[in-house]
């Protein structure tokens, strides 16, 4: 048979991943793609606000956050845009601005403030804007025993047009408390004409080895008032207990390993090793008679 | 008997010479080249220890990468090497002569490599210490360290064992064209070897212990290692099986490095009367061998995921089937079947047809890593909580591949040091039984 040449192929296969590379890197202009932008507002107790944008694109695999682009908010009157700040995105595609209680925020003569967000957009993402207009208002969260009863209370007060206090009433309110990937609903409530609610301190809930519990009440995505949360914290949970036996147990998840293992190990290791031991010794041996016969025949 | 056994050696230390006298032009450029190429990979590195793993393709859900495929590939045919150099020595081969060299090399230069790699996907390399400090029994990482440590330490004493007697002959060989400090490290790593009938006893009996030894050694490593993934939860990594076929692929893709190596020399120095084409079908033989128990081993893994029907295997085999499709037919079916065809029709029992299989079979091997690996963490139990491409999708970008292409020039560096320093071939008699006689002076005594 004949010989195939060796370097004739190998080139041929070196050139072949050579062209499957340039085709791979070759890539034509794109379009700038159209971004989603979700704007939302949240008002906490403390009277801190918070703007929240939120950009994506959508792909094959779904929506991708957009990272590291600039976003715009105003908070505009009849007769001016009123720009607030400019934050880029973070890794979530979110753009946060905190705005302090302190902060003068214009609102029209019906109490309503309008935020605008504004993206202008970059040779890869197409520009976009959103906006909503809320009241303001805030609740708050607060505990208190009645009757040997443990309550969770919850009020609500809108700020009107003439900056006066007025309670938020029949609004839907939900409790939660922060779990390992989400928040966990615990009370959906309601708050009365009076703009007050209670609900009753659920009786199995667990916090930390102190019974320490953080509650958030929360109103979500009302039309007018947008989101508003208050947080609060009780040591009235249920304790949760450590896994901490006086006499440390020998499993494969604690601290010291069962005594199978370790002894399986201990005989392996020392038959091996013992094993190197005698083959060094013999070196050792072959040495030494090699000296032994110089010194003789010297 | 003697007088021919000590010509016999007296003519291959003289042909011999030239690989081990001082470098000529053409090899001194060779090994500027790979070391290049290691200071390529230096920089790298240090690029992604001064930006952070961001640089890499590794992300919060497919932490494991080209890395780890390398880690793995390089103990594989670190394995290979000890199972066939021990297999060799132990059954008294009698072909293994002009090959058995390349096999302890290649045991102990890949091991010296493969485990780098683990310490290039490490984030935090300050706090390796905790691993010894703080490390538990329990865990596969533990063993993983313990068993590579002692398996480092074997490949070495068995290394040193097998090449004292050249190292002997090359210390009283006066044709050696060697720097003084060559000279005096034969003299020391000679042991005062002088062929006498106890030294050869002693050498005998160590160099047995130590070839079982470094066999049963090495198939515990790559079980430990193969435990590593198998012990979790994984689909596709969760396989009662994993050991034996991670022992397998091993030692096919030893064979296919050792076949490589064995042309390369054999080529470069002109071996051709000691690197007959019978070695290569030998090992090509053992090369189709562990084809088709590779073939065996990976249609049983993936027919019993396919069967169950269990939704995160059948996430994962689409995954194999859609993404990674050629990389998937590659390495299973053209890695498989061409040895099989190649090796068992005896007119392409050839030295070039056998070494092409035996690139395809190493780039196959390399790639079954990489789908043992990267999709099965693409594909996990709990769906990715992501939306962003390259947090789903693995690829390895160039400091990767640059650290890739720095461990083989690496490796390739190593072995040309080696073996300008020993033979790649087994000079001395391996059943001589008068004592080393000096080939400079002395006369050969009459029988």
């Amino acid at each position: 048979m004949k010989k195939i040449p060796v370097i004739f192929i190998s080139r041929l296969i070196a050139f072949f991943f050579l062209t499957v590379l340039i085709i791979s890197q070759v890539s034509g202009q794109e379009e700038p793609v159209a971004v989603n932008l979700k704007f939302s507002t949240w008002k906490y107790a403390d009277g801190t606000r918070t703007l929240v944008a939120r950009i994506t694109s959508t792909n094959d695999s779904g929506e991708v956050p957009a990272e590291g682009l600039d976003v715009n908010f105003f908070n505009p009157s009849e007769k001016e845009e009123n720009f607030i700040a400019s934050i880029k995105t973070g890794p979530d595609g979110k753009a946060v601005l905190t705005l302090q209680s302190s902060s003068k925020l214009i609102s029209g003569p019906d109490g309503i403030m309008k935020f605008v967000c504004r993206f202008d957009g970059t040779p890869k993402f197409e520009a976009s804007e959103a906006d909503v207009a809320v009241k303001d208002a805030r609740i708050s969260i607060g505990f208190a025993e009645i009757d040997s009863v443990r309550k969770i209370t919850c009020q609500g007060v809108m700020i009107n047009e003439k900056g006066e206090e007025v309670p938020l009433a029949n609004m839907d309110v939900y409790l939660f408390v922060p779990r390992m990937f989400s928040m966990q609903k615990i009370v959906d409530g309601w708050l009365e004409e009076d703009g007050e609610g209670e609900s009753d301190f659920p009786a199995d809930l667990v916090g930390d080895s102190a019974g320490v519990v953080k509650i958030y009440a929360r109103i979500e995505e009302n039309a007018d008032f947008g989101n508003l949360e208050a947080v609060a914290e009780t040591n009235w949970a249920l304790k949760k207990h450590g896994d901490n036996p006086e006499v440390p147990t020998r499993e494969l998840w604690t601290p010291i390993a069962p005594l199978w293992m370790i002894i399986t190990l201990i005989i392996m290791l020392a038959g091996v090793w013992g094993h190197y031991l005698y083959a060094i010794i013999q070196l050792i041996l072959i040495n030494r008679a090699g000296k032994v016969k110089k010194e003789n025949s010297e | 008997m003697s007088s021919n056994k000590h010509t016999d050696t007296s003519a291959m230390l003289q042909e011999f010479a030239p690989q081990l006298n001082r470098p000529g032009t053409k090899s001194w450029i060779w090994m500027i080249l790979l070391t290049i190429l290691v200071l390529l990979g230096i920089y790298a590195l240090i690029m992604q220890i001064a930006h952070g793993h961001i640089i890499t393709g590794m992300r919060d859900n497919v932490v494991w990468g080209i890395y780890i495929v390398n880690f793995i590939f390089f103990m594989g045919v670190s394995y290979a090497g000890a199972l066939i150099g021990g297999s060799l020595h132990l059954f008294r081969v009698k072909w293994r002569k002009p090959i058995i060299r390349i096999a302890e090399l290649i045991a102990i230069i890949a091991l010296l490599i493969g485990p780098l790699y683990i310490l290039l996907c490490i984030g935090r390399l300050d706090r390796l210490p905790n691993l010894a400090l703080f490390g538990r029994i329990q865990s596969p990482i533990t063993w993983d360290v313990i068993a590579i440590s002692t398996d480092i330490f074997g490949c070495i004493i068995f290394l040193y064992l097998s090449v004292l007697r050249d190292i002997a002959l090359l210390r009283d060989y006066e044709g050696l064209n060697i720097a003084p400090w060559r000279k005096k490290l034969y003299r020391i790593l000679a042991l005062n070897y002088r062929g006498l009938p106890e030294q050869q006893e002693r050498l005998k009996r160590a160099t047995d212990i130590m070839a079982a030894m470094v066999i049963a050694i090495a198939i515990i490593v790559y079980s430990v290692l193969a435990w590593i993934f198998s012990v979790t939860l994984q689909p596709g990594w969760h396989s009662t099986i994993f050991g034996p076929y991670f022992v397998i692929a091993a030692v096919y893709s030893g064979t296919g490095v050792m076949i490589v190596i064995m042309y390369i020399y054999r080529k470069i120095y002109h071996l051709e009367n000691y690197i007959t084409q019978k070695h290569f079908v030998n090992i090509g033989v053992i090369m189709l061998v562990l084809a088709a128990f590779y073939g065996y081993f990976t249609f049983s893994e993936y027919l019993t995921k396919w069967y169950g029907s269990e939704k995160n295997d059948e996430i994962l085999i689409k995954v194999l089937f859609d993404r990674y499709y050629w990389a998937f037919v590659i390495s299973n079916y053209i890695g498989v079947l061409m040895p099989l065809i190649v090796i068992g029709f005896r007119r392409l029992r050839t030295i070039p047809i056998i070494t092409i299989t035996a690139v395809v079979v190493i780039i196959a091997l390399w790639l079954n890593r990489y789908l043992i690996v990267v999709p099965t963490l693409e594909s996990p139990y709990l769906p990715i909580q992501d939306n962003r491409t390259d947090w789903i999708h693995y690829t390895g970008t160039w400091v990767e591949w640059v650290l890739t292409l720095g461990g083989i020039a690496a490796f390739m560096l190593f072995f040309t040091l080696a073996t300008r320093l020993v033979p790649v071939i087994h000079v001395s008699g391996e059943d001589e039984v008068s004592p080393l006689i000096s080939v400079k002076n002395e006369k050969v005594p009459e029988e």
